[in-house]
């Protein structure tokens, strides 16, 4: 089992651990800024989660690519463990996204080019999902899938230009720029980053090692 | 006020760990169930 695996246990520990910092920084060594008091401190969770997720649907890009060239199931294996654990990390975005609009915008939600597009990548996941499910034979789903992870990744720089690509009338985004920010705030962020870097490429090596097993034993029950 | 708005950061941040908890307590089911199929198999083999 993955985790039976002495390196696997200490690098959880060290994930748990490192998350256990991170909260505590972002509760005790981060600046509050005025107006927005802890509603800001959010970024610090809610930005690395989307680094996250979008990094995870690069890797499913790079993934289908990889699988149409060489037509090896194990690139299957790793585009379908990335688009599951980023839709995780894309959830969350939606939600922790919202949370933080809800006291500073005064609604939780608003139909600008950031949040629609980034509402509209979830939703082409769930598309994907529905195809891996019902699209029929395994080999046509693999290859199917390949080419809409290609497809919906062409979504992410569209969300990551968003704030610039439209007029600033429908904007309300905050268009960060990281050198103005204050000092305290770099130093935290950056670790966070770092964490859930670290924290998905664990999480991706879990889940490849049971979609693994599965496979094996699926293709001895046929 | 010092605590402004401090029910959404732990609002949002529970939310981010209490997924992140289901994920792993999830994955290590799963992880468990396929390892036991395997080794079953390999047992009648």
């Amino acid at each position: 089992m993955f985790l039976h695996s002495r390196r696997n246990q200490i690098w959880l520990g060290l994930l748990i651990l490192g998350l256990a910092l991170d909260l505590w920084i972002i509760v005790n060594h981060t600046p509050m800024i005025p107006q927005q008091h802890w509603a800001q401190k959010i970024f610090y969770i809610h930005v690395p989660v989307a680094w996250t997720a979008f990094l995870s649907y690069f890797v499913v890009m790079i993934a289908g690519i990889a699988y149409l060239v060489k037509k090896d199931n194990r690139w299957d294996r790793v585009g379908l463990a990335a688009a599951e654990i980023g839709t995780v990390f894309m959830s969350l975005v939606l939600v922790t996204g919202p949370i933080w609009a809800k006291p500073i915008w005064g609604k939780p939600w608003v139909w600008e080019p950031r949040l629609t597009t980034s509402l509209i990548l979830f939703l082409i996941y769930i598309g994907y999902f529905m195809l891996r499910e019902f699209g029929g034979h395994p080999e046509r789903i693999a290859r199917y899938a390949a080419v809409l992870g290609i497809i919906a990744f062409l979504d992410v720089p569209i969300i990551f230009l968003s704030v610039k690509f439209w007029a600033p009338e429908v904007q309300s985004h905050p268009q960060v720029e990281m050198a103005k920010q204050p000092t305290g705030i770099l130093g935290p962020f950056f670790y966070s980053l770092a964490l859930f870097t670290i924290l998905y490429v664990f999480m991706m090596l879990f889940r490849i090692h049971t979609l693994k097993l599965k496979e094996e034993v699926q293709s001895h029950a046929v | 006020m010092q605590y402004e708005f401090l029910s959404y950061f732990v609002t949002a941040t529970s939310l981010v760990f209490l997924t992140l908890i289901a994920w792993f307590g999830f994955q290590i089911r799963s992880n468990a169930k396929w390892y036991r199929k395997a080794r079953e198999r390999k047992d009648l083999s």
